[in-house]
């Protein structure tokens, strides 16, 4: 009996919580409610004009964007009458953006978003997306289409307009481990392709048929693909319309041009060493340990580097694939873009923020931060880059690399995007197991990326 | 003896999560060594926790998710058994398609439904609302199955009996049916709170502002793969420290379900 | 004085479907609706802000059952479905047997052996993937192996099914803990006078007493098996951008989220996420037939 009595205690003080929970939940979506509004309100409400800034950084990176954001409200901001609310969103920023713009929620968008190049056709299709070279074209701009090296005015142009603001972009290097090439007898990074097979089998360690230490990790993918296929010859474009950027892309034009299966030979010679590691697990952490002497990856990951490893690496440029190329590596990375949901002042405040993030000073920052490329021209002037160019060589180069290359040298706007990488990351690995020979996969890479384009536009055309 | 074959069961199987602990408290560089390397060589390392604690606002992160899994499990509680009520001890014409809907309902697959999901909550104007981070866990097909089965092997005698004494059917559902049954409602708790708080798209899709954010997200902050993060450690760290509340939830009620206090949770 | 007993007669009909309301409110608005929407949006051509463009008929199915690489993701399923329900059904069960005697540390292997169930998959797979990583992970230096666990395709999914083994023993474990505790001593003793002994025992009293609890776990398990894509989706596709290596870990929700959130080509995506579900529904009408003779409820 008196088990029976706990029982029903228990009971109903299960009930009893229950009862006082949902009260509990419907009181707590009532204060989130309000939250949400109160910064609706806020961004609204007289004096100060609130600016919603999406971003997908992490690390020293995130870190250095916060402090120019706070710079900005504390300074610039607070004479205007601006506010910046910067807010974290993984990558899925853009498709974020994309659903905010379909269910028509203008509460809920941001007005500045962090989104990769290559998605610009994407978001241009969005009717609130602004078409950031009206802004520059406006009398007294203080940020014009001039304020930003060539080659990245050019990786933020689509049919003819720069419609966005280079902010976060890199460029492809060879990382390489200095005592390990100075160990070899190097003297300097190797400079083509064919001086790199010579290099991964000097730096190549076998411990009886297991290795050790691999000469090179990188793993081709749709990024480093396209670039070793658009630095060939003066220029080359890796699809149709330049690329994707004069026009929607069609259709790949690297099989017919040559550049495909010129760089695929090369890469064979490579994996026939041995000493190539073709899959990347963890790249920059192996990179670290000494577990390869070389790696090809994006200047982005140079912060990285310096935490893991400092003052032990240095930077070259990518290898070419032929000597006579002068083409050069291909910015990549995000830009900028600003929404303007019905609300000009608001997108004018947006403008002003954007600007002030691309100033030199501010490019400073970030880039020394990150290893991304200071977009401002004016930046390189300043006297604390040029002292920290002179101390971290490894971030001139970076640098360097995008000036020298062809301005035309750029990654396609390829409208599937990630099918296309996909694609070729697939194809690129059963090559390098040696399933496919070279023919055979310029054929399947051209066949299917074609079909993905084709497929794309019957349905979206 | 046989105590200690247990414990040394236990340990092998939770190996992963004493790497995880100790990789948090290792610097970058015994962490990056390849020599193997179990514990850390030194006591009282906690940079990587200073890293989520100073760059992520991690304690607000988790108080969301606390109010989204607590409250969401304690409406889903409800909303189970009383479905699981009604499929149990009431015949009606229908009875067996319905049950036949919760049970395919399982296997549509969520992943796919989120964005149709956005659309809807999107409509009903809950983006960025706790009630927005909330109302799809509210329903979950499992649960009805779980608290059915486990309702039927509940005498239907007994609820005769007490209709005798006069009892609704509610009341039944209330002052009876629902105390006995304490052990399936803890489990059902359990695993809808645990579900719920280590989700990670659905809120961070329906909510876009700092103060929003879950604790699940906290990790991924600090592990982005392109460009600069904080570490292996780091991210080691943020997993432990969002593994508290989960794990202390499951400690606190797991006694109520294998307390042996009642039987059967899922009765035999 | 009628309209009363007329009143309780309706509200004696009513009375279950009251109960389900709240339920079947939310299961339609939040599963079937969208779902619905899902389904008939295959049998049409859409673009890449889901905005119906033309009828298709079955053409997207047909192009779906011609992708080689989903044909692979269906077998990858399956291989994953028959690997990891049976074996961590098993797995938690003799865990269950060994804790089933309280003792004094009960409450501490009890603890240790359901702990997997209280991590979110993304936790999970990040501990895995430094466990299994060639250079900094335990495992190689453990064996003294250098193999990339989860980039070389003959380990691949070997790899993720392991994990995902792990991550659901503790769930399998602590629900049939309760089952077994949940027996009747009687019955055990009684059955044990009359000399059953061992496997014995265990065929002919414990399984059948824990069945209703196996019988669910098996749907659970299955359910989710053939549902998932979580492992592939946070360890793979960040490194080949599908279910690679060589398609070895896509399974079928994989492909659907790699076509349509990932490649927007919601056409592929509508087609395989219907015939996915077509497949579980098999799978779970076959356990179903199972709960009609063998589970025993009294």
């Amino acid at each position: 009996m008196k088990k029976l009595l706990a029982l029903l205690l228990c009971g109903a003080m299960v009930l009893g919580t229950t009862a006082c929970g949902g009260a509990g939940g419907t009181q707590s979506g009532g204060t989130a409610e309000q939250e949400g509004k109160d910064s609706g309100t806020q961004q609204a409400s007289g004096d100060t004009q609130e600016v919603v800034f999406w971003h997908s950084f992490s690390g020293a990176t995130e870190a250095a964007l916060t402090s120019i954001i706070n710079e900005y409200n504390e300074g610039r901001g607070k004479e205007k009458g601006i506010h910046v609310e910067l807010v974290y969103q993984g990558y899925e920023g853009t498709d974020k953006v994309m659903l905010a713009y379909q269910t028509k929620d203008y509460e809920n968008a941001p007005d500045i978003n962090v989104g990769l190049t290559s998605t610009i056709p994407a978001v241009m299709d969005m009717g609130w997306t602004v078409n950031i070279e009206e802004f520059m074209n406006e009398e007294g701009s203080e940020v014009t289409k001039d304020t930003f090296y060539e080659p990245l005015q050019q990786a933020c142009t689509y049919e003819g307009q720069m419609v966005a603001v280079p902010f976060s972009n890199s460029i492809p290097l060879l990382y390489y481990n200095k005592e390990m090439l100075e160990e070899a007898g190097f003297t300097k990074a190797p400079e083509t392709m064919d001086e790199l097979v010579d290099y991964v089998k000097a730096l190549t360690v076998k411990e009886g048929d297991e290795v050790s230490r691999y000469g090179l990790n990188m793993q081709v993918k749709r990024y480093q693909l396209v670039e070793f296929c658009v630095s060939q010859g003066e220029v080359s474009f890796f699809g149709d319309n330049q690329g994707g950027r004069e026009a929607p892309m069609t259709k790949i034009v690297a099989g017919d041009d040559g550049t495909l299966k010129t760089f695929l030979e090369k890469l064979q010679a490579l994996l026939d060493t041995g000493g190539y590691k073709y899959v990347e697990d963890n790249i920059n952490e192996e990179f670290a340990q000494g577990l390869s002497a070389m790696v090809i990856m994006s200047s982005s990951r140079m912060g990285t580097l310096d935490e893991l490893m400092p003052g032990k690496y240095m930077t070259a440029y990518l290898p070419k694939v032929n000597a006579g190329d002068a083409g050069g590596a291909a910015v990549g990375g995000s830009c900028l873009n600003i929404f303007n949901r019905d609300d000009d002042e608001r997108a004018k405040a947006a403008w002003d923020v954007v600007q002030y993030c691309v100033s030199p000073e501010s490019q400073y920052t970030f880039s020394t931060a990150s290893g991304y490329i200071p977009v401002n021209v004016g930046c390189e002037e300043l006297d604390e880059m040029k002292a920290y160019y002179d101390e971290n060589p490894q971030y001139k180069v970076a640098l360097e690399q995008m000036k020298a290359a062809n301005p035309l040298s750029q990654e396609p706007l390829d409208l599937t995007y990630n099918e296309i990488n996909g694609i070729i990351t697939e194809i690129m690995l059963e090559f390098c197991q040696g399933n496919s020979s070279v023919d055979e996969t310029v054929n399947k890479i051209v066949e299917q990326c074609n079909a993905a384009l084709d497929e794309y536009h019957s349905v979206n055309g | 003896m046989y105590q200690i074959v247990c414990i040394v069961t236990g340990i092998v199987l939770i190996l992963p999560i004493i790497y995880a602990i100790n990789i948090s408290f290792m610097p970058q560089d015994e962490i990056l060594t390849t020599k193997l390397h179990f514990f850390p060589s030194q006591l009282g390392y906690l940079e990587n926790y200073k890293v989520v604690f100073m760059h992520t606002r991690i304690l607000r992160f988790m108080w969301n998710s606390l109010v989204m899994a607590g409250v969401s499990s304690i409406v889903r509680v409800i909303i189970a058994s009383l479905a699981a009520f009604s499929f149990s001890f009431f015949e009606y014409r229908g009875k067996n398609v319905l049950f036949a809907l919760v049970v395919g309902s399982m296997i549509i697959p969520a992943d796919v439904l989120v964005v149709q999901n956005y659309f809807t909550t999107a409509e009903l104007g809950l983006i960025n609302t706790y009630l927005g981070m909330m109302v799809v866990f509210f329903i979950s097909g499992i649960n009805i199955f779980v608290m059915r089965q486990n309702f039927l092997s509940y005498s239907v005698t007994l609820k005769e009996a007490s209709q005798v004494d006069g009892c609704t059917n509610f009341k039944f559902y209330r002052k009876i049916l629902m105390p006995s049954n304490i052990p399936v409602i803890t489990t059902v708790f359990i695993s809808s709170f645990v579900g719920t708080w280590n989700t990670y798209l659905w809120p961070l899709l329906v909510t876009n502002t700092d103060a929003m954010r879950t604790a699940q997200v906290a990790v991924t902050m600090l592990n982005n793969n392109e460009g600069s993060n904080y570490g292996v450690g780091a991210v080691m760290a943020a997993a432990v420290v969002i593994l508290v509340p989960s794990v202390a939830v499951f400690l606190i009620f797991q006694r109520k379900i294998v307390g042996g206090v009642m039987a059967g949770a899922v009765k035999g | 004085m009628k309209g009363k007993t007329f009143g309780k007669k309706l509200f004696q009909t009513v009375e279950p479907y009251l109960y389900l309301i709240p339920a079947f409110l939310l299961l339609i608005m939040f599963a079937y609706y969208p779902f619905a929407k899902n389904t008939v949006m295959s049998f049409f051509t859409v673009n890449k802000f889901r905005e119906i463009r033309e009828f298709a008929g079955i053409t997207n199915y047909l192009k779906v059952l011609g992708d080689e690489k989903f044909i692979q993701s269906i077998g990858n399923t399956l291989v994953f479905v028959v690997t990891t329900v049976p074996v961590s059904i098993v797995v938690g069960f003799g865990l269950a047997l060994l804790a089933r005697k309280r003792t004094k540390s009960s409450s501490v292997y009890e603890a240790m052996y359901s702990m997997s169930m209280a991590i979110s998959v993304s936790v999970v797979a990040m501990i895995f993937q430094l466990a299994f990583n060639p250079s900094m992970g335990i495992v190689n230096k453990i064996f003294g192996t250098n193999i990339s666990w989860l980039t070389d395709p003959k380990t691949a999914l070997g790899a993720i099914i392991f994990i995902q083994i792990w991550a659901n023993v503790g769930y399998n474990f602590i629900f049939l803990l309760s089952g077994l505790r949940g027996m009747s001593e009687d019955v055990l003793e009684s059955a044990k006078i009359d000399g059953a002994t061992g496997i014995h025992l265990l065929g002919k009293i414990i399984i059948p007493m824990v069945s209703p609890t196996l019988l669910f776990l098996l749907m659970k398990d299955i359910a989710y098996a053939m549902t998932t894509s979580s492992f592939t989706l946070i360890l793979t596709y960040p490194v080949f951008h599908n279910g690679g290596p060589n398609g070895t870990t896509e399974t079928i929700m994989s492909y659907v989220y790699g076509k349509g959130i990932v490649g927007t080509n919601y056409n592929a995506a509508f087609a395989a996420t219907t015939i996915g579900f077509i497949l579980a529904a098999v799978m779970m009408a076959l356990s179903l037939v199972l709960e009609k003779r063998k589970v025993n409820y009294d």
